[in-house]
């Protein structure tokens, strides 16, 4: 197959994508978790101002949605750019020729999840390619690409680490 | 839920479905909240042009739904762990999803036990959309 390049393999398990979220205020978590559990109203939890230790953000929340307080790109030499607003191949926005794939599929994810997410927390986050792995499928080969990422606070405690495959063909 | 559960670990967690009906106003709402405004989540004939039947829910979405369905289980008692998740077949606009879920493992961990659950989305023909797997602790979590 061969699909997988010298350029690419340079590139896994080196983080290419670094992000810091705006302080988690009280608003986001509310308005994620009335979402996420529409028509219903949301555990109260997440919404009653009395809850007792704060209001704690459910698990899966993400709070780098509506932009980040830093989002950058690390290219392969180093160098950091402002993270590409142009969703592409991951490869593209490193400067790096992506495989020729028409379609891309989320195959799965796979979330670890430490400490909790509070108001008036700042989470780092980190992405890096964690593998490539190229199989053949009926419709021909497909490449599946491991992305994995893990969030910090601010006081550096683990608060996520997750992986998603992303299949291409 | 019963304290019974609590007191006898052995015991596996009654895990009551989570039902939702995968409509417009949950997929706006998600979109809202997690800055995800892609045409095929939000219009039929955009859907269709990408090869779907109409619409169909953010995978981000059936996965909060996932999370709630275990959160509720738990009734605010327990801490999800871990959740992984396949994304089997996309979940169309207007279908029933029903999280279900059954409990495979119990441990005892420092200061807590961890359940080891097998959690599924399904639609009204009873499909499993969505396949995936959560650990969640009740008592106070294992140190990392």
């Amino acid at each position: 197959m061969g699909l997988i390049t010298d350029e690419m393999k340079e590139i896994i398990g080196r983080p290419f994508e670094r992000r810091r979220s705006f302080p988690i205020d009280a608003n986001s978590i509310r308005w994620w978790a009335v979402a996420v559990y529409h028509p219903l109203p949301p555990p109260r939890r997440y919404w009653d101002p009395d809850t007792p230790g704060g209001l704690e953000a459910p698990s899966e929340f993400n709070p780098f949605a509506w932009k980040s307080l830093e989002e950058v790109n690390i290219l392969p030499d180093g160098t950091e750019v402002e993270r590409s607003i142009v969703l592409g191949p991951i490869e593209s926005r490193l400067g790096i020729t992506p495989p020729p794939f028409k379609t891309t599929m989320n195959g799965g994810l796979n979330v670890r999840y430490g400490e909790p997410m509070r108001v008036g927390d700042v989470i780092d986050s980190s992405t890096a390619i964690g593998s490539y792995t190229e199989r053949e499928g009926k419709s021909g080969s497909m490449l599946f690409t491991a992305v994995e990422t893990r969030w910090l606070n601010q006081k550096a405690d683990l608060v996520k680490v997750s992986q998603m495959t992303v299949i291409r063909r | 839920m019963s304290d019974d559960v609590l007191t006898d670990p052995s015991a596996p967690f009654p895990l009551e479905p989570f039902v939702r009906v995968a409509e417009l106003e949950n997929f706006n709402r998600f979109a809202a909240v997690n800055d995800e405004f892609v045409d095929f989540h939000m219009d039929d004939a955009a859907a269709v042009h990408k090869g779907f039947p109409r619409a169909i829910a953010m995978g981000n979405l059936t996965f909060a739904w996932l999370h709630c369905f275990v959160r509720d289980a738990f009734e605010g008692r327990g801490r999800i762990l871990q959740m992984t998740c396949e994304f089997r077949s996309p979940v169309l606009r207007g279908d029933t999803v029903t999280c279900r879920g059954e409990t495979v493992g119990i441990e005892k961990s420092a200061g807590g036990t961890v359940y080891d659950l097998d959690v599924w989305a399904e639609n009204e023909s009873g499909d499993r959309v969505t396949k995936a797997s959560a650990k969640v602790v009740v008592g106070k979590g294992p140190e990392d």
